[in-house]
């Protein structure tokens, strides 16, 4: 038999009772499946971007009873790991009453931190680098992804700084070291010369990598320092554990429920099966034509569930107004993932072969007497 | 065909029944037989046995002197597209296809019969069945006499030596059962060894021989 055989068997059964019944069985499995995969693409893309608990590498040590100066900051920066030490702030808030624009300054300590998409590093004083889309706001209203100031149109920007003009010279990826759009950098001098940019009591500490954290926390530690901060703890894995736990139960009941309908649809035809085999057929060939008939009805399901998904999750994604809020949007891609959308497809079919090979194994290996009196 | 000592022990919980007891005969071809006996003697275990659709306890069967009793499933299928051609009680015809596509369906795992001439043989059985008429009408747009008819035609499709029929005239009417067993009639005139299991008194006039069964024990 070759496939236009099966499918001429198959081609007056498409549309029976039960057909119907297990379409839209794997219509709702399938669009559960999609639904869920991406959940779990998403909360995977999270954690590992490490952007449900972002990770700095920075650590805060809290000087009591001692002064900042240079001599100890050399002695942290003389720490294994340890790209620089400073008692600058990480960042001060600029309020221009006149333009309204709110810009969060921060010193440019270490020029590895930034990667300039257009223009050129900080060189000169008055100065400045910014956001390759910039948002110079504070938030306070909805973020509208239309107000960003992008690529070239930020270089030339001028920003109004302590009454001083600052002159944006070049734009950074601020999604890569997940800073907010409006947070620009400037040379050191030119931050330190600004009123209440020393902090007196803490130091802030860059470590080279993020693994080294620990290490570097507890060589500080003993050197005499008691409270050190900074987020040490280690990947939070536990959002990308519910992704999988709750992929895995849909996975587990989908399975189950077209197990159950393939179970049901193959004892309805156990005596057309029977007649089959009294005919000469054998048990592999009943089996194609089964599995054939699955994975048609299958494709078309999932097809017809990917539409829907699509259509509703863009209709969702574009429509969602609370994400304005989140400066870190622009780093999490909410663009369906076209990988997981063919291991959604991948997996259903696997589903339905192990289904459909386990029931017509088990039903046919019983005497087509007993098959053909099943009715 | 020929049995030898067939014998076939159902197996229960907390007994044994015993549907086959050393059953043994030669079955020729260019005869028909009618197996009779009273309801549970064992008539449609032993044609179920016949047509290799029913596993036997002990005992031979051979066809064509090859003994089928070490075949694995698979073989058996072929035996059957190759030799036999079974006709039941309650027809079977799929609802879903015409008369000729029913015909056709056992043709499909014939390799000697090519796709071109499948349709054409199907509308030839059916013709000389009588059933001309027919040939595109589904199962219940016809009469219980005609589906047994398109049964009988779907069981010569791969043209069988042997055609068992298992209480054929079971659910027809007396008009439509004679007809039903001239069919059969004719078919071992032409060269078949048809075998038929029947209640029915009126076998006795189409029957070459009549062997009767009584608890599993054939009275020849």
């Amino acid at each position: 038999m070759n496939i236009k055989d099966y499918l001429w068997i198959l081609k007056s059964r498409f549309f029976e009772k039960r057909n119907i019944v297990l379409l839209i069985v794997l219509f709702f499995t399938f669009l559960a499946i999609l639904i869920t995969l991406t959940f779990f693409y998403i909360t995977n893309y999270i954690t590992h971007n490490n952007l449900s608990s972002p990770l700095s590498l920075n650590i805060y040590v809290y000087v009591e009873d001692q002064i900042i100066n240079d001599e100890l900051i050399k002695e942290m920066e003389a720490t294994n790991h340890v790209i620089y030490a400073t008692n600058l702030k990480s960042s001060l808030s600029i309020f221009n009453p006149q333009s309204q624009e709110n810009i969060e300054l921060k010193p440019l300590l270490d020029e590895a931190e930034t990667t300039i998409k257009k223009g050129r590093i900080i060189e000169n004083s008055l100065e400045a680098i910014c956001p390759n889309k910039f948002y110079p706001d504070d938030f306070r209203d909805t973020l509208n992804s239309n107000n960003y100031i992008k690529g070239n149109k930020v270089i030339g920007k001028t920003l109004n700084i302590n009454n001083q003009t600052f002159k944006i010279v070049g734009t950074y990826d601020a999604k890569k070291i997940r800073n907010s759009a409006n947070e620009c950098y400037i040379s050191e001098n030119d931050f330190k010369s600004l009123p209440n940019a020393i902090d007196t009591d803490i130091l802030t500490v860059k470590v080279d990598k993020i693994e080294n954290r620990r290490e570097v926390a507890r060589e500080i530690s003993k050197l005499g320092f008691e409270r050190i901060e900074g987020n040490i703890i280690d990947t939070n894995y536990n959002l990308m554990y519910t992704g999988l736990l709750i992929s895995l139960v849909v996975l587990i009941i989908s399975f189950a429920l077209i197990y159950n309908f393939i179970k049901k649809k193959i004892r309805y035809r156990l005596t057309t099966y029977g007649i089959l085999k009294v005919s000469g057929y054998q048990n592999k060939e009943i089996f194609k034509i089964d599995l054939l008939e699955n994975i048609i009805l299958s494709t078309i399901c999932f097809l017809a569930a990917l539409l829907i998904f699509i259509l509703v999750y863009t209709l969702i994604i574009n429509n969602l107004t609370i994400f304005d809020d989140m400066i870190y949007t622009n780093q999490i891609d909410l663009n369906i993932n076209y990988f997981y959308v063919l291991l959604s497809y991948v997996i259903c079919i696997i589903m339905i072969v192990i289904a459909t090979k386990y029931l017509t194994s088990k039903f046919l290996n019983v005497s087509i007497h007993h098959m053909l009196k099943e009715e | 065909m020929n049995i030898e000592n067939v014998c076939k022990v159902y197996k229960t919980k907390n007994d044994e029944v015993k549907a086959l007891d050393n059953v043994s005969y030669e079955f020729k071809p260019r005869k028909l037989y009618a197996i009779m006996g009273h309801s549970g003697s064992g008539k449609s275990t032993l044609i179920s046995i016949l047509g290799l659709i029913e596993n036997y306890t002990s005992g031979k069967i051979t066809i064509n002197n090859e003994d089928i009793s070490k075949l694995k499933d698979n073989d058996l299928s072929d035996l059957r597209m190759k030799y036999i051609g079974f006709v039941f009680q309650d027809f079977y015809l799929d609802e879903h296809l015409k008369a000729y596509e029913n015909v056709m369906l056992p043709m499909l795992i014939n390799k000697n019969i090519k796709k071109s001439e499948r349709k054409e043989k199907a509308i030839k059985l059916l013709t000389e069945l009588g059933l001309s008429e027919r040939i595109n009408h589904y199962p219940k747009e016809m009469s219980g006499g005609e589906q047994q008819r398109v049964a009988i035609a779907r069981s010569l499709a791969n043209d069988p030596e042997i055609i068992l029929a298992d209480e054929p005239t079971g659910n027809l009417d007396e008009t439509n059962e004679k007809l039903v067993f001239e069919t059969l009639k004719d078919l071992a005139k032409n060269g078949k060894c048809v075998i038929v299991v029947t209640h029915s008194e009126e076998i006795k006039n189409y029957a070459d021989e009549v062997l009767k069964i009584n608890k599993g024990v054939l009275e020849v």
